[in-house]
């Protein structure tokens, strides 16, 4: 279980999280909504430890993860992976030795196994067919339109199984046909893995399509928290905007 | 309201940049210590030591040669013409070897280095930093101090000496080619003061100040690297910067060293 408590972050003097409380269960998708620049990806980056909060705690199945730095830090996130918002494929290696990084690192991490090129060649091929990438393996990142960029760095991610994987806007930027291709792969990463998933969106079809929970995060908080059925019949502005969006589609959306 | 009125007072906007410089500095020693700790906590691979080494040293020869030969050829030139009517020409072999081994090998090794690697280097880890691919690989459990930034610092410094050497030599033998085929000095009239004057000490001082010097760019660079933020104009004024406080420290550093191993050599003199 992922708690989260009083969290708070500013940078220079803009108080970005002002007190997040969340708590996210085992297994289950979380989706967090909120408009751009409201702390989303911030909210990401301090569960998966590489920023350190202003003040307030963070507990991965009881394991302070917003004391710890360095190589503690580093045995803690073993086990979580993260889509980065720009994909983060790196750039100086092809797709396959992108995929195969984390692999060729740490070995197996489920029994701490070192594997062979062959292995590591058979599961990047595996998790490149999951993302429908196969035949990519010696493509550069640079060669690959965005879609298959965030396809990439997901395969990169299941690749090495992780207990918990955080999406910061997988669909933000793609088309709807991509877009829907990558809800997909979401709720099939989650079904296969057993993973606790974070995703950060303001894509309301998204996060309806793969959400068990839904929280909106507005001002630095978690102002309001539910499943996707009670969580559309809130009364709040943004809500109410999101409830426009979908009933109306996406013509007058653009228009209004 | 805050910010309104710190901008009233000059002294403060001041006083913060210097604030800031300060803990500038500050940073980029913790960041060395981080680097080193890592690295001594565990070795980073071979192959990425080895590509640096390949990037920093084999790729530099060429731009490395090119410098101190020239280097070699003007400064023979200029020396033989200023000499001539003092009849010290057969000074100017010894000249050059001195001036490249002790100054010029070391500082403009350097300074190409810095153009060609530094810049590089700085622009590389500014681009994985602004497109989060530094982030990613703190994600997947890599320390980035351990695997981005210890084979650059390590193989950087390490090869500037053989650079440097390499430079000097190039340099010499410019030179030669000036005084013998230019100026029809004899091949001994040129080399012949060499061993008589040139001393261990004077090849010391070079190889001391190359690996400084490739101590200084790599760490500059990295630093400069990982601190960049703003997009693609951000890993511009990165770049820029780190080059333009390499060539300044280098500099810096040069002189002193200068002085303090000379200082150093005379009254190591005195004792014996």
């Amino acid at each position: 279980m992922i708690e989260i408590r009083n969290l708070k972050k500013s940078f220079k003097k803009s108080k970005v999280l002002d007190g997040v409380d969340l708590e996210i269960q085992n297994g289950e998708t979380l989706v967090i909504l909120g408009r751009s620049g409201t702390g989303k990806s911030v909210l990401l980056k301090h569960i998966i430890g590489i920023t350190k909060p202003d003040d307030g705690t963070i507990d991965i199945d009881g394991n302070r993860i917003s004391d710890l730095s360095g190589p503690e830090l580093y045995k803690a996130v073993i086990n979580m992976g993260m889509l980065f918002q720009g994909a983060a494929l790196f750039d100086s290696m092809t797709v396959e030795e992108n995929t195969g990084f984390f692999l060729n690192q740490h070995g197996d991490t489920a029994t701490g196994a070192k594997l062979s090129e062959q292995e590591i060649k058979d599961r990047v091929f595996h998790a490149l067919e999951m993302v429908g990438l196969a035949g990519t393996q010696q493509k550069m990142p640079s060669e690959l339109s965005g879609g298959m960029r965030k396809r990439a760095a997901l395969a990169r991610l299941i690749v090495y199984r992780p207990s918990i994987i955080l999406y910061d806007e997988p669909t933000t930027g793609l088309d709807p046909i991509t877009s829907m291709q990558i809800n997909e792969l979401i709720v099939k990463t989650q079904y296969e893995l057993k993973a606790t998933s974070i995703v950060v969106t303001h894509d309301i079809l998204s996060a309806l399509h793969v959400a068990d929970r839904l929280a909106l995060l507005d001002q630095g908080k978690i102002v309001h928290i539910a499943e996707p059925e009670a969580f559309m019949k809130i009364d709040n502005p943004i809500i109410e905007f999101l409830r426009k969006t979908i009933t109306e589609g996406p013509r007058k959306m653009g228009r209004s | 309201m805050e910010s309104e009125n710190e901008e009233f007072v000059p002294w403060s906007a001041w006083l913060r940049d210097k604030l800031k410089f300060i803990e500038g500095v500050g940073e980029y020693g913790v960041l060395f210590v981080n680097v080193i700790k890592a690295a001594v906590k565990k070795p980073p691979a071979l192959a990425l030591f080895l590509k640096q080494l390949y990037d920093v040293g084999v790729a530099s020869l060429p731009v490395v040669s090119i410098t101190g030969l020239f280097t070699g050829l003007v400064l023979a030139a200029q020396s033989f013409y200023q000499l001539a009517d003092k009849g010290l020409t057969t000074l100017t072999g010894l000249l050059v070897a001195k001036a490249m081994i002790t100054e010029l090998g070391p500082v403009l090794t350097a300074f190409m280095v810095t153009g060609r690697v530094g810049a590089a280097m700085c622009a590389e880890l500014g681009t994985m930093r602004v497109t989060e691919q530094v982030d990613a690989l703190e994600t997947m459990a890599v320390n980035p101090n351990r695997y981005l930034l210890a084979p650059r610092i390590l193989a950087g410094t390490f090869i500037m000496p053989l650079l440097t050497i390499f430079s000097i030599l190039m340099g010499i033998l410019g030179g030669y080619v000036i005084a013998v085929y230019f100026f029809g000095m004899s091949p001994t009239g040129y080399f012949d003061p060499m061993p008589l004057h040139i001393t261990m000490f004077d090849l010391l001082t070079g190889i001391v100040k190359a690996f400084v010097f490739g101590g200084i760019i790599m760490t500059i660079s990295c630093y400069k690297g990982m601190k960049t933020s703003g997009g693609a104009a951000g890993v511009g004024s990165a770049t820029t910067n780190s080059v333009v406080l390499s060539y300044c420290c280098i500099l810096f550093t040069n002189f002193f060293l200068t002085l303090a191993l000379n200082i150093f050599r005379s009254q190591l003199q005195k004792l014996l």
